[in-house]
């Protein structure tokens, strides 16, 4: 795969975007993109951002958009981080607070809902 | 929580108009209090239970000046200590007063003076009817880089809405660097214009006999009230432009250092940065971080400015300066100090700049923006 594009796929019946290494104000457009047509595959998405080894700001402009549009779909954001780069922003920001974050794609996918999650 | 955006220049500070010159003595204050040789109790009075409901702002009670003692509205002040027994008394009745009136109290002071406040209070407490301690901030990692410590005010300010809050912060000690000492001269200028008055009493301790002489003169410019010998006074040599960056010009990078433009693709910024700073002796997780920041003002080029940037790095005394340079003009003052809101789609950029270096020096005006970025080198 292309280092530098986004791939969108389908796993285990969720839709599933696979990062780019680098991520910053000149593809953060093309992230958008992707992530608005996973959205159309399902509420829930998953962004794997594990081979990613840079994230800047915008970047995470562009995820937490696509969190919003998913809680209103009544889905979530399900982010892998495996990077220090992409683990260090996410903290820097305080971002993490608001996603669902796993650190390897297996884990992602068998995630429950929350809602299920938290029921006994 | 929203951003504060008010601009640059910024406007005059609210103390130079709302400190009433000589505050008359009022009916309700037992006159022998004002007497000379009281107790050293006392000298932040105004917060005390009685005067406050629960600590809650009502109209104008807060913001009313320390009616007994002669001197202005202890609101943001320079504290000149001469002695560890002054620093104490003084500190720590502040605190003690905060905390008596129920008031949220944070402490931003280097850890042996933290100790100092903490033995004081300790002393205190037996009998006493403090309700809580301070929250305490290691001043020398908060303020490391001094644009961090208003962020961490307002995030305090943010925990308790509504309330009085009382802080106590010691950003300069004898071993900054001329750099630094700029910045937290510019930082003590800043506190003035980014909170309300009645919303927080400043105290900030300098350690009159250990400090240069230049910044014991810059703090009487950046604060409206000085405290000496426990007396509270209108700074004479306040203004609102004291600690202006603009007379603390960068010096010029060392001759032969290698310099990159760039324009449309952050990417060869964040690379050069990365080689450069490896090579000056920078090591991860560091490394990291500076790639981050670089990442973060080149992006600001492509998306502010319509021109090329340049980017030039290069080791000095135990750490690694990264200058960024471009057009831009960054019009608010308070800009990367204060935390965006988690779920916020924009607005972190420099505010993650100051978070990962530890000291960032900008300049900016109509002919464009410098930024130097330090890091120190490990060891």
């Amino acid at each position: 795969l292309p280092a530098e594009s986004f791939e969108i796929s389908e796993v285990a019946g969720l839709p599933v975007v696979l990062a780019a290494e680098e991520i910053d104000v000149a593809n953060s457009g093309q992230f958008r993109q992707a992530l608005l047509a996973a959205a159309a595959l399902g509420p829930t998405i998953v962004v794997d951002l594990s081979r990613t080894e840079f994230c800047d700001s915008s970047g995470l402009s562009v995820l937490v958009r696509a969190l919003r549009r998913a809680r209103a779909d009544g889905g979530e954001l399900r982010l892998v981080v495996s990077t220090h780069a992409v683990r260090r922003i996410i903290a820097v920001t305080g971002v993490g607070t608001i996603f669902s974050i796993f650190p390897s794609l297996d884990q992602a996918l068998a995630s429950q809902p929350p809602e299920l999650a938290s029921s006994p | 929580m929203t951003c504060d955006t008010r601009q640059f220049p910024a406007r005059r500070p609210t103390y130079a108009s709302t400190i009433p010159a000589r505050p008359a003595a009022p009916g309700k204050i037992a006159p022998q209090r004002k007497l000379a040789g009281m107790q050293p109790r006392g000298v932040f009075p105004g917060t005390g239970p009685g005067d406050q409901a629960g600590g809650r702002l009502s109209s104008g009670v807060a913001s009313a000046p320390p009616t007994w003692l002669h001197g202005p509205d202890p609101g943001h002040v320079a504290f000149f200590y001469d002695s560890q027994r002054d620093y104490a008394d003084v500190t720590g009745d502040f605190v003690r007063a905060g905390l008596d009136a129920g008031d949220p109290v944070m402490v931003a002071v280097p850890p042996a003076n933290a100790e100092i406040i903490s033995e004081y209070l300790g002393g205190q407490a037996e009998g006493a009817a403090f309700r809580d301690i301070p929250v305490f901030e290691d001043m020398t990692v908060l303020g490391r880089n001094p644009a961090r410590i208003i962020a961490a005010l307002y995030a305090f300010a943010d925990k308790h809405p509504g309330q009085l809050l009382h802080y106590v912060g010691e950003p300069a000690w004898s071993s900054r660097t001329q750099s630094e000492r700029a910045e937290v001269m510019w930082h003590e200028q800043l506190l003035n214009v980014a909170f309300d008055h009645e919303r927080i009493r400043i105290l900030c301790p300098y350690d009159a006999a250990g400090l240069e002489r230049e910044v014991l003169v810059q703090a009487e410019g950046t604060h409206p009230v000085l405290m000496r010998n426990r007396h509270l006074e209108h700074s004479p040599e306040f203004s609102p432009h004291a600690g202006s960056l603009d007379d603390a010009p960068l010096t010029s990078p060392p001759a032969a250092v290698p310099l990159l433009t760039y324009r449309d693709d952050p990417r060869t910024a964040r690379e050069f940065a990365r080689r450069q700073a490896q090579a000056a002796g920078l090591t991860e997780p560091r490394l990291t971080d500076l790639v981050i920041a670089v990442g973060e003002l080149a992006a600001n080029t492509l998306r502010h400015t319509k021109s090329d940037g340049t980017i030039q790095v290069w080791a000095d005394s135990g750490e690694v300066i990264c200058e960024v340079r471009d057009h831009g003009y960054i019009r608010d003052a308070l800009a990367g100090r204060r935390c965006p809101p988690a779920d916020a789609a924009g607005g972190h950029g420099l505010w993650v700049v100051h978070q990962v270096c530890d000291l960032v020096e900008m300049r900016t005006g109509s002919r464009g923006t410098v930024f130097r970025l330090h890091m120190a080198l490990p060891g």
